[in-house]
């Protein structure tokens, strides 16, 4: 148990992760899936802390019911096959656990960078390593801690409708207008505050 | 030095600022549909061999930040910069699929890029918004027909998941993303961007 992976470079850890996952893209092995994704569990168990392995088992769950779709659509669909329940053979069998070990091989890399990087360091990192100019970093962080306000906005509009005697759904598309035009409004005078701020390019 | 020109290449904070805005709101309008539709519908479809296709009902929603946003603010790179940053917002958010996406809104970027560079960044229509949707729907096919080893499944299924692809792409990404910019710009939010220009002087709407 120790917390290698937290302490390593998160954009060098990032670039290689992604670079790593493109360049298997191109490769077809039902093995290499197979070690890709046992590399990146190992990995997880043995560079990680107790509350990272729950949280990759809580996203592992959904990713198996994903995984065994996968799996149908080869056995159905791949091989020569052409139908549901029609035309199963061994090649059809080996195209869907070929896409079911793939599609793990993609989630484990994944699990590696989301697991394991904090979202402001990452930024942090491509400001410095990467450098990223500096408008795009705080352009980016500015408009992520936004979001909290746009929800209160959207909530603040569905009431708004409500009061009116408008009747408003869960999915209505008035309130999320209402809470775009401001949204909108708020990242120009967010520019502006921040250049009056001293904020320099 | 040519001052349009050079205004047309140049990123402003309050470009840079919109530009992520919409990246971060459309990263957690994909984060939310990639999770729900793939863990939700996914399963009950699953036993027929179709689990897969679910998804592409609504692809058309990855596209929408990368053909949304040149409609706005019409210049050069916006396209590829709002695609790749919705995807690194999503890698940010903790998505599932952070090992791919990144690369998948690259290219779908790029693709909605090509379009509207072809027309050197001065058509804005109806055509060219379902022509870069058409591209970002192509772009992404490819790019999934490798990664996802369609190459040998049967050739009418993948022809199927293309069309459904295709229209769900056209209708969110061409036509809605047009609809919904159109109003904003008439809403009084846009004029100091090239879409809500005309509407300069007018007072607001809302």
């Amino acid at each position: 148990m120790s917390d290698f992976l937290f302490r390593i470079n998160p954009f060098y850890k990032f670039t290689f992760l992604v670079v790593f996952a493109t360049v298997i893209t191109f490769i077809h092995s039902f093995w290499m899936n197979v070690w890709v994704f046992g590399a990146c569990i190992f990995l997880l168990l043995t560079g990680t802390r107790p509350a990272q392995h729950i949280k990759a088992l809580k996203i592992l769950i959904p990713v198996t019911v994903f995984a065994v779709s996968l799996f149908f659509s080869g056995l159905f669909f791949g091989g020569g096959a052409t139908g549901p329940f029609g035309g199963i053979s061994t090649a059809s069998t080996q195209s869907g656990m070929n896409m079911a070990t793939r599609f793990y091989s993609f989630v484990g890399i994944g699990l590696l960078i989301s697991l394991t990087t904090d979202p402001y360091a990452l930024v942090k990192s491509l400001r410095t390593h990467a450098k990223l100019p500096r408008k795009f970093a705080y352009g980016m962080l500015a408009a992520i801690h936004l979001l909290p306000h746009m929800k209160t906005e959207y909530q603040n509009a569905r009431l708004a409708f409500r009061v009116r005697g408008v009747p408003v759904g869960p999915l209505s598309l008035k309130p999320i207008f209402a809470m775009l035009v401001n949204a909108f409004r708020w990242s120009e005078m967010l520019s502006i505050a921040m250049i009056s701020r001293g904020f320099y390019e | 030095m040519k001052k349009s020109l050079w205004n047309l290449y140049v990123w402003q904070l309050k470009d840079v600022i919109l530009a992520s805005l919409i990246a971060v709101l459309f990263a957690v309008v994909c984060y939310a549909t990639v999770h729900s539709v793939v863990f939700a519908v996914t399963p009950l479809v699953t036993p027929f061999g179709f689990g897969d296709i679910a998804i592409e009902f609504v692809f058309g929603i990855f596209f929408f930040s990368a053909i949304f946003s040149p409609y706005i603010m019409q210049k050069p790179g916006v396209a590829t910069v709002v695609g790749t940053l919705t995807g690194l917002i999503q890698i940010l958010m903790g998505s599932a699929f952070s090992s791919t996406v990144l690369v998948s809104a690259l290219v779908q970027g790029l693709s909605a890029e090509a379009v509207f560079a072809m027309f050197r960044y001065r058509k804005f229509n109806w055509f060219t918004m379902l022509l870069a949707a058409l591209a970002c729907t192509v772009g992404s096919f490819v790019l999934a027909w490798y990664r996802g080893l369609w190459t040998d499944l049967d050739p009418g299924f993948v022809a199927t998941r293309f069309i459904i692809r295709a229209v769900s792409a056209l209708l969110i990404s061409g036509i809605a993303a047009k609809f919904l910019a159109d109003r904003l710009a008439k809403a009084g939010v846009l004029k100091s961007y090239p879409l809500g220009a005309k509407y300069k002087g007018e007072p607001d709407e809302s």
